[in-house]
């Protein structure tokens, strides 16, 4: 009797103890998830505005969009997952000067910058070309099972009845601050598509990433 | 005599094509002689689809054999699968910004999964998850898209 209260109660305090650990797994998705649905609004909102305007100052639009994006997107840090091994911390320590250095952060700055560009026009691009119905954003299912990430499921519903999945994999860089890290549109990973291009143009060019980065995008 | 020697050479013959086949189904289900004394850590990521990926399938990087599959099960929550891998103790630069995408190698279809590993500061330890992940392609999936991408520019231009 007396081990049988022990176990009860050793279950109790368990539950306890997970309870809070559980709760706020739940809340920081769903700080995820309000920032999302929040810039998702906000760009349709500018897209909408900007269909009166856009033929004339395109850069108005995405110079808006760029505002909304870099609040909630980490440039930076996909940038730096886009160049991989050649922006990473080992291959940082493994230089011998400080001028080398120097230019390692300056290359992945450049490259950060003309990705950025580039993410930035296409979204406006398709996000302006949006015909559908309407768009639903949720918490991938399970997908907060790991602190401090999350999945944001979006669906994109067209005018013809096809459903296209967006995810947006995110993190909370700062407490309540999430920021997207990556993205998959309809199963294929945008990261590892740049990741796998990158590699490739450095290998064309014969291992010049300044070039790689100078030609990326043209 | 000559009819012995015909014997030894159809025995070479049998043997050779025992050991041949031996060969391959090592090959083809993963196991090694050579591996199992290997020091490893455990690393996790979830796949929406794994089609065909089995348990001791490889796990690579860069084309190099940095680990084995040791377990695959279906996700009750997300109804995704769980992939937890065994890596070698001495690739410790996989980092949390790294990609786990399944692929196809080989004329028998032999699914892997290749690890891209990212540019990102923090390094993961023994437990950790490669979040970002890129499912195996499925060929019917592939035409079902093209042919509703197909159908969609149609309507549209009506």
């Amino acid at each position: 009797m007396i081990v049988a209260n022990r176990i009860s109660l050793g279950a109790v305090l368990l539950l306890i103890m997970a309870l809070p650990l559980s709760t706020r797994s739940w809340a920081d998705s769903s700080v995820a998830l309000q920032v999302a649905e929040s810039a998702t609004n906000r760009i349709l909102d500018l897209s909408t505005q900007a269909r009166s305007y856009i033929d004339k100052e395109p850069e108005r639009y995405y110079r808006q969009v760029s505002e909304v994006l870099n609040e909630v997107m980490d440039f930076a840090g996909f940038a730096r997952g886009v160049m991989a091994t050649y922006a990473s911390s080992r291959a940082y320590n493994a230089l011998q000067s400080d001028i080398e250095r120097q230019h390692f952060n300056q290359r992945i700055e450049r490259f950060g910058d003309k990705l950025e560009r580039i993410l930035i026009i296409t979204y406006s691009d398709a996000v302006l070309s949006f015909k559908g119905e309407k768009i639903t954003l949720s918490i991938a299912p399970g997908s907060d099972s790991a602190p401090h990430r999350a999945i944001i499921n979006q669906e994109i519903y067209s005018n013809t009845g096809k459903v296209y999945l967006v995810q947006y994999t995110m993190r909370e860089v700062k407490p309540d601050i999430w920021k997207v890290t990556n993205l998959t549109v309809d199963g294929a990973n945008l990261g590892q598509i740049y990741r796998t291009q990158f590699a490739s143009e450095v290998e064309k060019a014969g291992g010049d990433l300044d070039k790689t980065i100078e030609d990326w995008g043209n | 005599m000559q009819n012995r020697n015909i014997e030894i050479i159809v025995g070479a013959f049998m043997l050779a094509g025992i050991l041949a086949l031996v060969y391959l189904s090592f090959q083809v289900s993963g196991l090694s002689l050579r591996d199992s004394g290997t020091e490893s850590y455990r690393l996790v990521a979830h796949f929406n689809n794994v089609s065909g990926l089995t348990e001791r399938g490889k796990v690579t990087i860069g084309g190099v054999l940095v680990g084995r599959v040791s377990s695959i099960e279906l996700d009750p929550v997300s109804v995704r699968a769980r992939v937890e891998m065994n890596i070698d103790k001495r690739v410790d630069y996989i980092t949390d910004d790294s990609i786990a995408s399944i692929k196809t190698a080989g004329v028998l279809g032999e699914k892997y999964i290749s690890i891209a590993v990212g540019g990102s500061e923090e390094i993961l330890a023994d437990g950790g998850e490669i979040f970002d992940t890129q499912s195996a392609f499925v060929l019917e999936d592939l035409i079902g898209t093209v042919l509703s991408s197909l159908f969609d520019k149609k309507a549209e231009g009506k």
